[in-house]
């Protein structure tokens, strides 16, 4: 009774989904910088998956990040690992060429 | 069933103001941040997502899709915050009802009375469960109503 339930570690499908989220956006966010870093015309070589593509991989690649995360709470403080890890993650798929 | 029992359970469980004011700003301001932090990578994914639209017209598919993600997000979110202010005013509300129970007790007599009488074995149920289900089942059950 210290604390919250919110508080505590536990999986819930609210959890779950708002984690899942956050980690796509993180992951779309890592695929789709170089239309902003190099505004206002993207870079010329940069070439940009399908939609379907993005979005199929960023889901996919997020239900790892959930594994791990979809036990934690759902606060800001909380989303912004979710979304560093998506994040991550893309970027570790393009260090080993795997992102289409 | 002892008075220390419900004693202990009817303390108020306030962690948040033992912490000195400098803690809790220092917790606030990361949250804040966090959240500037969330707020700037959702906002700039969708700003490039519609940036892309312009060159590939199918993005705006994935524009719409990524709109409606944000705000299942932002439903869970309030879905979750919803929950746990509920629980935490029906607690209140059970603990306040202890502890006027308490006082009453307090008030008619001492211990001795205490073991015959019937509402304050229900009292003592109550804090038993409150316990088990809190310690049972952390979030996943007790959120989902």
């Amino acid at each position: 009774m210290t604390k919250l339930p919110s508080d505590q570690l536990g999986e819930s499908w609210a959890r779950f989904l708002a984690h899942w989220i956050a980690s796509c956006f993180g992951f779309m966010l890592n695929r789709l910088l170089p239309l902003v870093l190099e505004w206002p015309a993207p870079v010329a070589h940069a070439i940009f998956p399908r939609w379907w593509m993005l979005l199929g991989s960023a889901g996919l690649a997020s239900l790892l990040t959930v594994v791990f995360n979809a036990n934690l709470p759902v606060t800001a403080r909380e989303l912004m690992k979710s979304a560093a890890m998506g994040f991550a993650i893309c970027a570790i798929l393009q260090i080993f060429g795997l992102n289409g | 069933m002892s008075i220390e029992s419900i004693a202990q359970a009817t303390a108020k469980p306030t962690p948040t103001e033992a912490w000195p004011l400098f803690w809790r700003y220092y917790r606030r301001l990361v949250d804040v941040l966090s959240l500037a932090g969330l707020a700037g990578m959702v906002g700039i994914t969708l700003y490039c997502l519609e940036v892309r639209a312009h060159y590939e017209r199918s993005y705006a598919a994935a524009f719409l899709i990524a709109l409606l993600g944000l705000i299942v997000m932002l439903l869970a979110w309030a879905q979750q915050a919803i929950a746990a202010r509920d629980l935490a005013s029906w607690r209140d509300m059970v603990e306040w009802q202890i502890r006027a129970a308490h006082r009453k007790i307090a008030q008619r007599g001492g211990e001795s009375e205490l073991h015959d009488q019937y509402f304050e074995c229900l009292i003592d149920t109550l804090i038993a469960d409150m316990h088990s289900g809190v310690d049972a089942a952390p979030a996943g059950e007790q959120e989902g109503r």
